[in-house]
Parts: structure tokens; sequence; C-alpha cells
């Protein structure tokens, strides 16, 4: 399977994920995978969900999101570390990666007692930061952005001899991550199609080969963030592409190439790729959070948005499982996510309207919205900006609501009571022509 | 005090409690196997940090997100066929009545809720959607008990309480579980609110495993069954809002204190503020979503009310999930406020572009996140060209939040002040173990 040519020409050239080159992985890869890792991955549950029944189809989650490093990609990192050769081992490893897999990497290299060093570019993360020191790693921050971090790890790995393992694309990475479709295979086996989050490909390129082998008539739809849809891309083209990265909730999937070799593998193989909305995606990870009670990245809630979507009609009935890829996202996101989920659910309301500037005026504005049940959670005023009559104010309310008809009963008592108010997002039902992501994720505070 | 009155109940008796039988229990699990399968009881990744093994009973994942569930199926299905179909009533104001709901709908059951007026409206709106009939009564919750008893002798049918022997049993199910799953545990802490959990999973556990120590944990704010055991009978105490709110009983149950109170080897009382860093903890570290009143638990360990648990296998039951997700970004916050990741301080500085700007510096050299922040200018005494800014920022830890005062204190001395924790000496000594031996 590894051919390694003396091709070094330039920093950036890794052998293991070549374009002139690129490797398919097997499914002997992945089986040899599993028995490899499983003395230190846990295999995760896959539970039926409780939404089941409101979306029609029979959905599993694999809970993938519980493994100690809080993702998946541990499966592959182990898995690349065991391969290696005697002497790579002694002189350790070196990856560039924002999040997960260099956690994962470095977790199972200390455990290995593998010495692992990780690049991460300024932007990252404070708590991924020091979760990579405490797992043991040696952490450097370099870089304005991934592009620098790689280039910089790779020029390292060149100095000191170090392997430098790719997060998605490497294929011994790919055939460790394949090894949750063994598990999903064995723990739902009648399945009809499973949900794969789709970055650099290389989850879905495991999957795909696992499955496939065992079992052909099993759909494997890939799934997206719109914000970043690289693998859509180079279907498109018929080669991996550039892809501009544009800030996304589901930050793991935020790579602007797919990888060469998880694209020759995944191209002739996959069912379907979807991209899905923003909104969904933090909607998905509000009724994750609220009904199943996990906390689930962005990258790993995209499944089940694009069932909550309603892009995948043709699975009703059927037996569904989606993969909640990680759990690693900061609090402070998380808690914005559930914001903009309850936004975009219409259970949290934000309007703007024009009341008298005497005392009781806002009292009064007040004691309407509590009539119908209706909680203040913010309320600003803005004098200065409101023209024609002096004696207004123009009043911002955000509240929370039980769910679109009753924000349509607080939109209407508004509109009815007062002369000039402003409602920010007109209410929308799933199947109308799809707004675009906005670009900012702090909509709701606007 | 006996009251042959309204309000006397046969089955809640304080002269004549009921006592949990260990073969009742296992009777129930038999009964409710086809419904409810066994949860997971997973480790920590916590254990590093704490010394002790920690163990997860994961009550939160059941289908209505409580473990009120397993007493629910149970007393509903030793209702015999006739009162079945007239229905049930229950006063409750969350997760009891949403679990008699699902499986009244699973099993045909006709329920009838009666909730307090202050019963928020999406646990109203949820129990609707399982097809109860909600009746709105009663300022709180005994108010409403009272009402459901009454409702229920005019329309004879039948009323469930959650402190009854049906119940409990079904309780103590998940006793059952645990000691399948962790056979070599040591202890195990249950949060406690009427009493029904921990009544149920003592009488289980030490029934089977006498040397495994049953610690109960209440919050601090409402500490009723604490104060019970120190009366020695069941008292009542004002309802206090808590963050822990499935917990937050005034009353306790009369046959789950007279089962409880000799088998609780001690009984625990949490701050507030650890309840929210357990949620945070819980939500950072192990990635579930956990009510307040199921992460007291945790609660207790780490606000240190357990060292000597060091080394040992303890059970925490995360007894439920329900908290909606506008409470949950608040308690996240709280968390974060507590361990000194979230700070609030104010500066006094020059009303120039450039000194702002020089501010703004000194936090972003620092690596430290500006969340929020509000300009006064017309309270400041004396200072015309100044201005004070408020500021709401992120930071690595509480030794990070603390070398900002540093900076801060340095670069604008006399024109800082750090008033809310954690820099107030507030904090008082986490040594706070009430423990409370069987007399």
């Amino acid at each position: 399977m590894e051919l390694y040519e003396n091709r070094s020409s330039t920093v950036e050239f890794d052998p293991m994920c070549d374009k002139e080159n690129p490797q398919r992985i097997s499914f002997e890869d992945v089986s040899a995978a599993a028995f490899r890792i499983q003395s230190g991955i846990t295999k995760t549950p896959c539970v039926k969900s409780h939404m089941s029944s409101i979306y029609g189809m029979d959905i599993y989650l694999k809970n993938d999101f519980l493994q100690y490093t809080g993702s998946f990609k541990e499966r592959g990192a182990r898995n690349a570390l065991l391969l290696l050769s005697p002497e790579a081992k002694e002189r350790g490893v070196i990856s560039a990666s924002l999040g997960n897999h260099s956690q994962g990497l470095s977790y199972h290299a200390k455990q290995l007692n593998i010495p692992v060093t990780v690049v991460m570019p300024n932007v990252a993360p404070i708590m991924k930061i020091e979760n990579c020191r405490s797992y043991g790693a040696n952490v450097i921050i370099h870089g304005h952005d991934m592009k620098e971090a790689k280039y910089y790890a790779m020029m390292l790995a060149k100095e000191k001899g170090l392997v430098y393992i790719n997060g998605y694309d490497h294929p011994h990475i790919m055939a460790g991550q394949g090894t949750v479709a063994l598990e999903i295979l064995e723990q739902v086996p009648d399945l009809d199609a499973v949900l794969v989050p789709v970055g650099g490909g290389g989850l879905l390129a495991g999957v795909v080969t696992a499955v496939k082998h065992l079992k052909p008539h099993v759909l494997i739809y890939g799934v997206e963030t719109e914000k970043c849809p690289s693998m859509e891309v180079a279907l498109d083209k018929g080669e991996p592409m550039s892809v501009e990265i544009r800030s996304t909730l589901a930050d793991g999937l935020a790579v602007s190439t797919v990888g060469y070799n998880a694209f020759a593998t995944v191209k002739s193989l996959i069912d379907r790729m979807i991209t899905v909305n923003e909104d969904w995606i933090a909607r998905a990870i509000l009724r994750l959070a609220e009904q199943e009670k996990y906390v689930v990245e962005g990258g790993g809630a995209v499944g089940v948005s694009a069932i909550m979507a309603g892009h995948v009609p043709e699975l009703a009935g059927k037996k569904v499982v989606c993969i909640l890829s990680g759990g690693n996202i900061d609090t402070t996101i998380f808690g914005r996510c559930l914001e903009r989920g309850l936004a975009a659910e219409q259970r949290l309301v934000k309007f703007k309207v024009t009341v008298s500037d005497r005392p009781g005026g806002i009292a009064e504005l007040c004691k309407l919205i509590a009539s119908i049940g209706v909680s203040i959670k913010d309320i600003m005023q803005e004098r200065a900006w409101v023209y024609g009559d002096i004696f207004s104010v123009r009043v911002k309310v955000v509240c929370e609501t039980r769910g679109p008809e009753h924000m349509n009963q607080l939109r209407s008592m508004i509109t009815n009571t007062y002369k000039e108010w402003y409602f920010s997002r007109e209410p929308e039902d799933c199947s109308s022509n799809r707004r675009p992501s906005s670009d900012s994720l702090d909509d709701v505070s606007k | 005090m006996s009251r042959r009155n309204e309000d006397f109940d046969e089955l809640c008796d304080p002269e004549n409690p009921q006592i949990i039988k260990y073969e009742n229990v296992l009777e129930a699990s038999k009964r409710i196997k086809n419904f409810i399968k066994p949860t997971p009881c997973t480790p920590s990744h916590f254990q590093r940090e704490s010394g002790i093994n920690i163990f997860y009973k994961l009550e939160t994942i059941q289908r209505t997100g409580s473990f009120k569930e397993r007493g629910a199926i149970n007393a509903l299905t030793l209702l015999p066929k006739d009162n079945q179909k007239i229905g049930v009533v229950v006063a409750s104001l969350g997760n009891h009545a949403m679990g008699i709901c699902y499986y009244g709908q699973k099993l045909e059951i006709p329920v009838t809720v009666i909730m307090p007026t202050c019963v928020p409206a999406i646990k109203l709106q949820l129990c609707q959607n399982l097809g109860a009939k909600v009746i709105v009564q009663g300022s709180n919750l005994v108010d409403a008990q009272k009402y459901a008893r009454g409702y229920a002798k005019d329309k004879g049918i039948t009323y469930i309480k959650r402190d009854y022997p049906n119940v409990l049993c079904g309780y103590g199910t998940v006793a059952l579980e645990i000691l399948d799953q962790i056979p070599n545990m040591d202890a195990i802490i249950v949060p406690v609110g009427s009493g029904g959990l921990i009544a149920a999973v003592a009488s289980v556990v030490k029934h089977v495993k006498p040397e495994c120590l049953v610690y109960g944990v209440q919050s601090e704010r409402l500490p009723t069954f604490y104060k019970s055991l120190e009366a020695g009978e069941p008292i009542t105490l004002p309802y206090e809002p808590s963050i822990a709110e499935a917990i937050a009983m005034p009353y306790v149950g009369v046959n789950a204190f007279k089962n409880a109170q000799n088998l609780i080897d001690k009984m625990l009382l949490v701050k507030e503020d650890w309840i929210a860093r357990a949620i945070l903890h819980l939500v950072e570290t192990e990635r579930f979503v956990v009510e307040g009143a199921g992460a007291s638990p945790l609660a207790a360990i780490l606000g240190n009310l357990v060292p000597e648990f060091k080394t040992k296998n303890v059970v925490c039951i995360l007894s439920g999930g329900n908290i909606d997700a506008v409470l949950l970004g608040r308690s996240l916050d709280r968390g974060l406020a507590a361990e000194g990741r979230l700070i609030k301080f104010k500066v006094l500085i020059k009303d120039f572009a450039s000194a702002y700007e020089q501010f703004m510096l000194l936090l972003a050299h620092g690596g430290y996140n500006l969340i929020r922040q509000f300009q006064d200018r017309i309270w400041v005494e004396n200072e015309i060209y100044r201005v004070e800014v408020k500021v709401v920022c992120e930071t690595r830890g509480l030794n990070h939040a603390l070398e900002l005062k540093r900076l801060v204190e340095r670069a604008y001395p006399n024109a800082c002040s750090f008033e809310t924790e954690p820099f107030n000496d507030d904090r008082t000594c986490p040594c706070n173990a009430k423990s409370l031996k069987p007399k």
C-alpha cells in the first residue's frame, strides 16, 4: 500500500498525501486498524434518538463525541501511531491542527510514549491549546492561519526528522477513522443509511470503504456546511479544489481543500453530498442539547441538521445512523449556538418598537408582553436616532416565546397596538428557498 | 398527628409510613424491563484531578430526561385495569409529571396534571404535547397537591404521589442497575429533593451491600431533608428558588423520610455556585447536559466536601437533564464566573481614543478576550475628562484572572476596582461538610 519515492522537492511535499499519487485505502486496512486500536479506543454507544418519531425515520446516534479527547479523531491517530517504525517512534511525530486531531494525537502519543509536537495558529481557542499541553504534547503557536502553521510544521518535520501526520488524508488515519463504521454495522445491523460529517474527507473515506465492502446497499451521504463545501466542489470539478473558508459554527469541518487520498477513495463510492445552512447547525446543537442531553460541536451536528432541514425526504421510514463526530465546542460558542438555535426556532425574538417617552410608556409595553406569557430577556432604549417625534423612544426588546405560534401572537399584538415596529426576522418555513448563512456569528446580539 | 379529614392519604400517612421492601424493587425491575433499558454508568474523565474514581449513572438519557420515569411506569403498570381506564392525576412541576404523561400516553391511560400558577410555560406545553390534560391551580406545589387529591376523590380517579410505595420501588431499580454495573462500588452520592430517590437507593444498597456508603446532597438554599434529619421528623421550609430546581422541595416525603432516616450515612449541602460549576464541568469535560439537581453530586466533589473518597469508587447519580436552553446558558456563565474564567471589573481611563486603544491593547496582549463593556461618563465624580469603563472579559483560569488584576492595577493605579468574585475575600472555606450520623 505504501509507496515512498524520493521526491523531496518542496517543504510542503508530504509523501503520504501526494496529489500525483493518491492512495486509496482498502477494507483490509480498516479491519486491521480495528484490531490494532481496540485496546485504546472506546467502543461508543449507538443509541436510538428520541427525535425519531418527529422526523418519521429511525434515527440512531453514534456517540463518538464520548471518546476521551472528545472526538473520533483518536481512532485514526492511534492507528497511525501504532503503525510507525520503531525509529520513527523514537524521533517523534508532528502535526498542524486546530483542534480535534491534535488532541487525539497528543493523548495517544503520550500513552504510547512517542514524543509529539503540535503546531497551532494564533487563532486557536485557548481551551484546545491547554488541552494539548495537558495531554503532554509540545505545543508551538505559529502563524495566523492553518496554512502558515502547516508550513511551519512541515519545515520542522524535515529539520528534525519527525514524521508529519496529516489529520485527514494520511492513509493510516483514514483506515483508523473507518473503524467507527465497523462498530456501527455491528450495533445497527439492519441500517439503511449513514450520514457522515465531511471536513477533509478522512472520516467519509474510511466509512465508505468499510460499509460499501460489507453492505453495498447501505446509502452513505456526506454532509458539509454551506460555508465550506470543499467536497461538493471537488466532486463537481473532478479533483480537490481550494475553497474559501468562511467563519462557521462547524469549525472542525473548515478545511479548504479535501484530501487527495480521501477524494480518490470517496469519489466513486459515495451516494450523495449534502450542504446545510448554518442556522440548521445551530438548531441541531440546541436540539441535541435539549432533547438528547448531549453536547455536540457544530461539525458533529451536521448530520442531524440535514435531517432537521428536510434534506433527506427519501430516507423517511428508514433506519438512519448519524455520526456525532465530536463534542469539543468552546463553552462561550456553545452558549451562543443555543441562542442562535432558539432564535432560529423563534423561541427568542428580537423586535424594535417606538413607544411614548413619558413615564409609563415602557411599563405598558412590558405589561402587554407579559400578558401573553412572554418573558423579556433584554430591553434597550435608543433616543437620538428616532426621527420626527421628540417625545418617543425606540425600544429594542429581546424576549422568549414558546414557539412560532406564540411568536405570531406576540407579533400581531405589537402590530395592532403600536404604529411603528420592526421585527428583525420574518418567519419562514423550511420548505421556502433557503436564506444563505449570514457571516456573523453574533446575529442575535446585533 | 393523624388528621382524618380530606388531607388523609393512607399511602402517605405520617403515623404509618410504608417501608420499601427489597423484593418489591426486584419485582419492579422485572416489570419495567420492557419499557426502560438500563442506562450506562460510565467512568468520568476527571479521575486525575480529583483523585476519586467517579462513575456517572446517566439518567439524563431516559426518554423523558430523568429517572422519575422508573417510578411512573411501575406505578402505572401496577394499577388495576379498571383504574387504568378511568385515568390518573398528578401534581407536579416537572419531571414526575412528564414521566407519568409519557407512559400514560403509551399505555393509553388518561392523565390529568395539576400545576401551580408559577409553572413555566414550556413545562405546561410539554405535558400537553404528551397528551395530558393540564389544570393550573394553586399558588404553590403543596396547594396543587391538595387540589389534586380533592380532584381525584371527586372524579374517582387515582392520585399518584411521588412518595407512594409503588413509585419509590420503581426508583429503586436504578440502584439495582448500579450494583450490577459497578460491583466494587464504595460509595454513592444521590441528589435529594423530597427524598424519594435516596430512600429507594439506600434501601436497596444497604440491603445488598451494607458497607457501601450512601450520601445525599441538597442545595444549601433549601435544605429541607437535611433539617428534617436534624429534627428527627419531616419539616417544611418556605420555598426558595434554586439553580437545582428539581430538588428545591419545601417539604419531604413521609415514606421517603422514614425509609431514609436510618440508612443515609451523610447529608451534604452544596453552594449554588458549585452546582453551576458542576454543570459547566459536565458540559465541557464529559459533554453531557445535566440539570442543576443532577449535577449536585458532582458539585459536592468539586466543593471538596468528600475528601474521604480519594482513591475510592464513587457513583454519582446524574438524576436528570431537563434544563431549558436559557437556564443552561445562564448556568454556564455562572460557572465560568465562579471559576474566575469570566471576570468583571471597572477602570477609569482618560476619555481619548488613544487611551482607550492602550487599554484594549493591554487586554489583548495578556490574551484576555473582551466580552462586554459599558462606558459611563455621567457618574464619574470630579473628573470631567475621564470615563469609567466596566469590562467583562474571558480568562484562561483563576491565575490568569489574578494576573490581569496585577496588570491593570499597575497600569492604572488607584483607578480601578475589582470588587466581584473571585477577587473579593468572600469565598468561604470549602470544608463545609455537615455530617449527620444516624442516632
